[in-house]
């Protein structure tokens, strides 16, 4: 079954829905709305989709491998393009902390920071707004704490670096050169209201324009 | 115990050259991982090393810091899906320290080289790290495999 998404109701108007047709049909729309047209705010509804998600998912545990597991079920009520996002990521998350875990058990002397939960949920509630390609997802090893780094081949060839701390904090960096080199680098802050997640487009713009 | 003195380099344009292991290397780049100080060493690491090399050629470059790696860890494993990555440290020792004196590179016993964090704010690492990421050129060991493999057997004969 599919989750009911975020659904604008508008007047008629051929032209929306002629655009959004082929959107609409991968949705299912609600039996018993009388509406002449639906249009589908993307962003939105997927960002919606998704805390509805996070709060279903239970975080008590703060096993991250748990916490892997029990996000990676609820994908399969997700329609196609989003599960292949999702899951993409979540293969990426996965990888970077089984190696790590690895690693960290082969050296006998040395042990790495325990990966901190906290910082996974920090990093996976932003994976609306992320981009789907260029992304790599790594681990502090001083700290446990996840990152990101994000690298596009346009002009300058930018790389933008998010660090996500436990406290909710996010550290990023961006830098690119033109004629010389630019750094757009600091702390971000983006409290515990899932509502308010989709304000890091701010920062994530940066390496997108 | 052999105390090693640590000066700035003289070099302009100094171009040092460190392994990366597999396990940081993603889509043929080095990862932020790479420039990470691991203070939970035994000891602790204080810098981040690099070799450099006079050789002509990218080949021999590798082999050069191979050899140097041998040198210091008789046992070294190269990995076939690990890499080297080569930085202008100069430029990027320039760019990170425009504002802040954030890193320093020395040189610690030829051809070893040391990169120092002089700042423990985590904006000013996650930048340097950035940086360097941005400046670092990955050749990975799978194109030369031949003549690391090579050097290798050569090695072997050797001991």
């Amino acid at each position: 079954m599919k989750l009911p998404i975020e659904v604008t109701y508008i007047k008629e108007s051929p032209s929306i829905h002629s655009r959004y047709e082929n959107l609409i049909s991968n949705y299912e729309v609600f039996k018993n709305e009388v509406v002449t047209t639906v249009y589908i705010v993307d962003s939105e509804s997927e960002r919606s989709n998704w805390n509805t998600t996070l709060t279903r998912v239970s975080h008590d545990n703060g096993d991250i491998k748990a916490l892997i597991f029990s996000f990676s079920d609820a994908f399969d009520s997700y329609n196609d393009k989003d599960r292949y996002k999702y899951e993409n990521f979540f293969r990426k998350v996965n990888g970077t902390y089984n190696r790590y875990l690895s690693e960290s058990e082969d050296n006998e002397i040395n042990k790495f920071h325990q990966p901190s939960s906290n910082s996974f949920l920090q990093l996976i509630r932003f994976i609306p707004e992320f981009p789907e390609r260029n992304l790599e997802v790594y681990l502090d090893e001083m700290t446990g704490c996840f990152g990101v780094t994000i690298k596009t081949k346009t002009k300058g060839k930018p790389i933008l670096n998010l660090l996500m701390k436990e406290n909710k904090e996010v550290i990023f960096s961006f830098i690119k050169r033109r004629h010389k080199i630019i750094k757009i680098s600091g702390r971000a802050y983006f409290n515990d209201h899932l509502e308010d997640s989709d304000e890091i487009r701010k920062i994530i713009r940066m390496i997108s324009e | 115990m052999t105390v090693i003195s640590c000066v700035n380099p003289d070099e302009k344009d100094l171009q040092l050259i460190r392994y990366v292991k597999p396990s940081h290397i993603e889509n043929g780049s080095a990862t932020d991982e790479e420039f990470q100080l691991r203070e939970d060493r035994s000891p602790p690491e204080e810098y981040i090393s690099f070799f450099h090399s006079t050789e002509k050629n990218i080949e021999n470059k590798i082999q050069f810091v191979i050899f140097a790696l041998r040198k210091r860890q008789k046992n070294f494993a190269i990995k076939k899906t690990g890499g080297f990555l080569f930085l202008n440290s100069t430029q990027a020792s320039e760019d990170i320290n425009i504002t802040n004196e954030i890193v320093q590179f020395k040189k610690c016993n030829y051809p070893h080289y040391g990169m120092y964090y002089l700042s423990d704010d985590i904006v000013d690492i996650i930048e340097a790290k950035t940086i360097l990421m941005y400046y670092s050129e990955l050749y990975l060991n799978q194109g030369l495999e031949r003549s690391v493999k090579s050097h290798n057997q050569k090695i072997q004969r050797t001991v």
